[in-house]
């Protein structure tokens, strides 16, 4: 007689499959940290190391080294855009009663079913069409227009969540709108905007499709050198890189649990 | 309150203006697919002909190359489903906020810490000497290394690891929507957790579950990044196949026209997929 | 339906802790067959936890949970054979009425021909026959109840068991609801077990009630006992009694306690009497506190009349008196007299529901 088992709402399958699921998402990212030790170009067993090698390759490499000046910039600019034009945009979407509005937004929220090859060969196509030969600014302008409907579309979820009667007790308190809007609504946005950030903001760093179009040997970024250098050497230097990136993930994801809580901000435990 | 909301509409234009480039982009690159590419360079000219759209409907090569993409997708979806349920209800369920902590942790380190990282720990790990064949042989359970990359396992491993996050995170919110004394009405009417979970919890989560399959199939048929490096130039989705035609055949025209075709394909099938989700909700959910 | 065998129900010495807090405090009672026992607290007391533990949704730390004698504490839900019904009633939204109804003599895997027919019956019973066809969401609150209870019912479980099962109706109906319910139960003889935290419900539905505070049985009793006798201040004051006031013992013969307050004697009511010079306190209910007129010959306390109300079908008075204040139920029957605010008065308690609580 197991009394615990009592409280279990599913049988032991869930809880295994749910375990193995986790161990398989986590050994590529466990792996590549490891590997990133690694004394060897290659990998063997029993691993050789430690050592800061790759690290030393990574930071040494100018190639990377432009390329992570490249992901950064594009990161911290197109980021603070897509937030700063995404956020009146989901207020208008969300509250605005104008002609048109469902078709804004559809038009708005569209690019996200479109694959991100297509966007980016058919920016490639403009830009090229327009002679725009812009450097990182191809890839600036790409990120945002791909960036933006991310962060317009969980503003809008959030803002269609929000608990009206807050704000018309504001309004009822004597707040004029726009006080309203940045005393009450906008601190209850909070949680969908880190989201949002922390998704564009992402996807400005790793994307991969649109950003092999958009971009040349002097704008290359991360992902699409990391990607040639697997290509033409495959040693561990993109290990470090990955780790490297692994670490920032982490303390991203340690912030937003400090600043908000996970659970809140996916949405999983509102109260 | 009308009259103040119209000025919401100013507020949307710099989004709009955009939407309108990113339009523009679609709408030119569209256009091109009716012309010819001219040789050598990335040029286009000729006459207004529908000759692109006739190669690719009349070659199975290139329908091969869809219809897989389709199939595969669809295949990883339902792989992912079924991954992500139990994953979903542990995150939603579990009485402990350590359990519920660990998962949400691992699902949001592996989605944040990129596609081309783990593009390459797949690789790695799934490499003729890499990790797993070594493990493999040494268990015992194959005699020598087996290809697993470079093929469509390597290619489904490492996107199945893409796509589960996704998944997940949809699935949690469906859920938390499904209040768990409904499950605990059957356990008391003399259900087993077996029979509640496919009498009760699967279907009333069906409308939940066509959404996440949805985003899921989506993203599984814009794959580009993981068929590029573990797909190794033997195994391509529409994506690689819109590529090649781009930089290896510098056939922009072509390019163009598969995109098209696929980006109606990808349309019709998120319709399919809203109107089976809405069928659903009717069906099932009253 | 045909009348239930009735079981018997014990608990014995449950405990329940979640992680270090002791949320259910060795709580036992006996109910005989066929009774119905309400769970009766303020929010948080532990009535949900100790109800679900009888289900078997919570798992008990220690103790035993006898359902005509047999211990059931380890039975998996599914094999305890209680019928619940759920505070939002949980329906399936999938199915129809009818299915609903259905789904546990299925799980029993009844014969198809006695199903249809148990169903009409349940249906039948909460007058709901014409609506088996409907979805949950198709029906209002109190159908979707009845619905609730017929699948609950329907099963002739051993206990049924109710998480404030009037909690989301209003006012007319959960009274209509309340005096059906109470038949049904009644009728089909089947042991029951309520939560409630309204004591009204409580009094109305009940064989037994056991009050509980922070997890632990403050009083168990049949309801006269507990509306008449309660057995602590926190018992007395959530069951609506109005006055508690400190008084000292003088002396007292049997159960009668003789107490004086303000230089005032009055005889009050304690189980097993109480020595004289103790500290104590007195808990009358508003409705045996009698606004006299001064010169009343009863023993009593003069004060003055400081606000007056009329409310529905009583007046209520607040006088001060004997350096505290009291407040008095009276009729408003126009034989009773009125007093004004002001006016000076003798405050008369009857001895028999003026009960004295240690302190
Ligand atoms: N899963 C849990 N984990 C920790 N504590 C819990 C849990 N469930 C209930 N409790 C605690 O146990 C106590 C009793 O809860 P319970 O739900 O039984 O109260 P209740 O009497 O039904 O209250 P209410 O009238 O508000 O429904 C409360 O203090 C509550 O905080
Ligand atoms: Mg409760």
């Amino acid at each position: 007689m197991n009394r615990r088992s009592l409280e279990r709402p599913y049988g032991r399958l869930v809880p295994l499959t749910a375990t193995l699921a986790c161990l398989f998402l986590l050994l590529p990212v466990v792996f590549v940290v490891a590997f990133s030790f690694n004394d060897g170009a290659y990998f063997q067993w029993p691993p050789r190391g430690p050592t800061l090698r790759w690290y030393v390759n990574f930071f040494e490499s100018e190639r990377f080294m432009t390329a992570t000046e490249h992901s950064l910039k594009v990161a911290l600019i197109v980021t603070p855009a897509c937030l700063v034009v995404g956020l009146p945009t989901a207020v208008a979407i969300a509250r605005g009663r104008f002609a048109g509005r469902d078709l804004i937004a559809t038009l708005l929220l569209s690019p996200l079913i479109v694959p991100g090859v297509v966007t980016g060969v058919a920016l490639l196509a403009l830009f090229t069409a327009v002679h725009g030969d812009l450097g990182l600014g191809r890839l600036l302008i790409g990120m945002f227009v791909f960036g933006l409907p991310f962060a317009v579309r969980t503003m809008v979820a959030d803002l269609l969540g929000l608990d009206p009667r807050l704000e018309e007790a504001a309004r009822n308190l004597g707040a004029t709108r726009l006080r309203t809007f940045f005393l009450v609504t906008l601190p209850q946005l909070k949680s969908s905007m880190l989201a949002g950030a922390v998704f564009v903001f992402v996807e400005a760093i790793d994307n991969f499709s649109i950003s092999v179009f958009l971009t040349d040997e002097r704008s290359a970024v991360l992902p699409v050198v990391a990607y040639q250098y697997i290509r033409d050497f495959d040693d561990p230097t993109v290990a470090a890189m990955a780790t490297l990136l692994i670490a920032l993930s982490c303390a991203l994801v340690f912030a937003i649990e400090r600043l908000i809580g996970f659970e809140r901000m996916m949405h999983i435990n509102r109260k | 309150m009308d009259k103040e909301n119209r000025h919401h509409l100013w507020l949307t234009v710099p989004a709009l203006l955009s939407i309108g480039l990113l339009f523009s982009a679609y709408g030119l690159f569209g256009w091109t697919s009716f012309y010819r590419a001219t040789p050598g360079g990335l040029g286009v000219g000729g006459d207004f002909t529908f000759d692109n759209y006739l190669r690719i409907f009349g070659s199975w090569r290139e329908l091969a190359v869809i219809g897989e993409t389709l199939w595969i997708s669809f295949a990883l979806t339902m792989i992912s489903l079924v991954i992500a349920v139990p994953m979903a209800l542990v995150i939603a369920r579990s009485p402990s906020r350590l359990v519920r902590s660990i998962l949400l942790f691992t699902l949001a380190v592996t989605f944040l810490s990129g596609g081309v990282t783990r593009a390459y720990a797949w690789m790695v790990l799934l490499g003729n000497k890499g990790l797993i064949n070594l493990a493999l042989v040494h268990l015992g359970v194959i005699e020598r290394p087996i290809r697993l990359v470079f093929n469509w396992l390597g290619v489904s491993i490492s996107l199945v690891h893409f796509l589960l996050p996704f998944t997940v995170f949809t699935l949690v919110g469906a859920v938390k929507n499904l209040p768990l004394s409904v499950e605990e009405a059957a356990r008391n009417l003399g259900a087993t957790r077996m029979t509640t979970f496919f009498r009760v919890t699967l279907p009333l989560l069906s409308s939940g579950l066509v959404v996440a399959a949805s985003l899921t199939y989506s993203l599984a048929l814009s794959s580009f990044l993981f068929p590029l490096l573990l797909g190794g130039g033997r195994v391509r989705m529409v994506a690689n196949h819109i590529y090649e035609r781009l930089f290896v055949a510098y056939d922009i025209p072509f390019a163009a026209a598969t995109s098209a075709v696929f980006l109606v394909l990808s349309f019709v099938v998120i319709l399919g997929f809203a109107g089976l989700e809405r069928l659903v909700r009717k069906v099932v959910v009253r | 339906m045909d009348k239930i065998q009735g079981s018997s129900l014990s608990l014995r010495r449950l405990d329940k802790y979640y992680d270090r807090f002791h949320v259910i405090r060795d709580v036992s009672l006996d109910v005989p067959p066929g009774s119905l026992l309400t769970l009766l607290g303020p929010s948080g007391c532990g009535k949900t936890t100790v109800l679900r533990m009888i289900a078997g949704f919570v798992a008990s730390t220690s103790g035993e949970i006898l359902v005509d004698g047999r211990d059931i504490a380890g039975l998996q839900p599914e094999a305890r054979d209680t019928g619940m019904v759920f505070q939002n009633y949980a329906l399936f939204p999938h199915m129809t009425a009818a299915d609903n109804v259905a789904f546990g003599l299925r799980m029993r895997r009844l014969s198809k021909a006695e199903i249809v027919e148990r169903v009409r019956d349940a249906l039948d019973m909460v007058k709901l026959g014409a609506l088996a066809g409907r979805y949950p969401s198709q029906l209002s609150g109190g159908q979707q109840q009845r619905v609730a209870l017929a699948r609950a019912l329907v099963v002739r479980p051993k206990l049924l068991l109710l998480d404030e099962p009037l909690g989301a109706l209003d006012r007319n109906l959960r009274d209509e609801m309340q005096a059906e319910l109470r038949n049904l139960q009644r009728s089909l003889g089947i042991t029951t077990v309520v939560v409630t935290h309204d004591q009204d419900e409580a009094l109305y539905l009940s064989d037994w009630i056991a009050v509980l505070k922070e997890g632990r049985i403050e009083q168990f009793g049949q309801p006269l006992d507990i509306y008449d006798r309660p057995a602590s201040q926190f018992v007395s004051r959530f069951m609506g009694i109005a006055n508690l006031l400190p008084a000292r013992v003088v002396g007292s013969v049997g159960s009668r306690v003789e107490i004086a307050m303000g230089g005032v004697r009055v005889a009050g009511w304690h189980p097993e009497g109480l020595a004289a010079g103790r500290d104590v306190q007195i808990a009358v209910r508003p409705t045996h506190v009698e606004v006299a007129a001064a010169i009343d010959p009863r023993d009593g306390f003069v004060g003055t009349v400081s606000a007056v109300a009329e409310l529905g079908e009583k007046v209520v008075y607040q006088v001060d008196a004997a350096g505290t204040r009291f407040e008095a139920h009276a009729s408003r029957m126009r034989s009773v007299r009125r007093h004004e605010p002001g006016a000076t008065v003798k405050v008369v308690l009857d001895p028999d529901h003026t009960i004295v609580l240690e302190r």
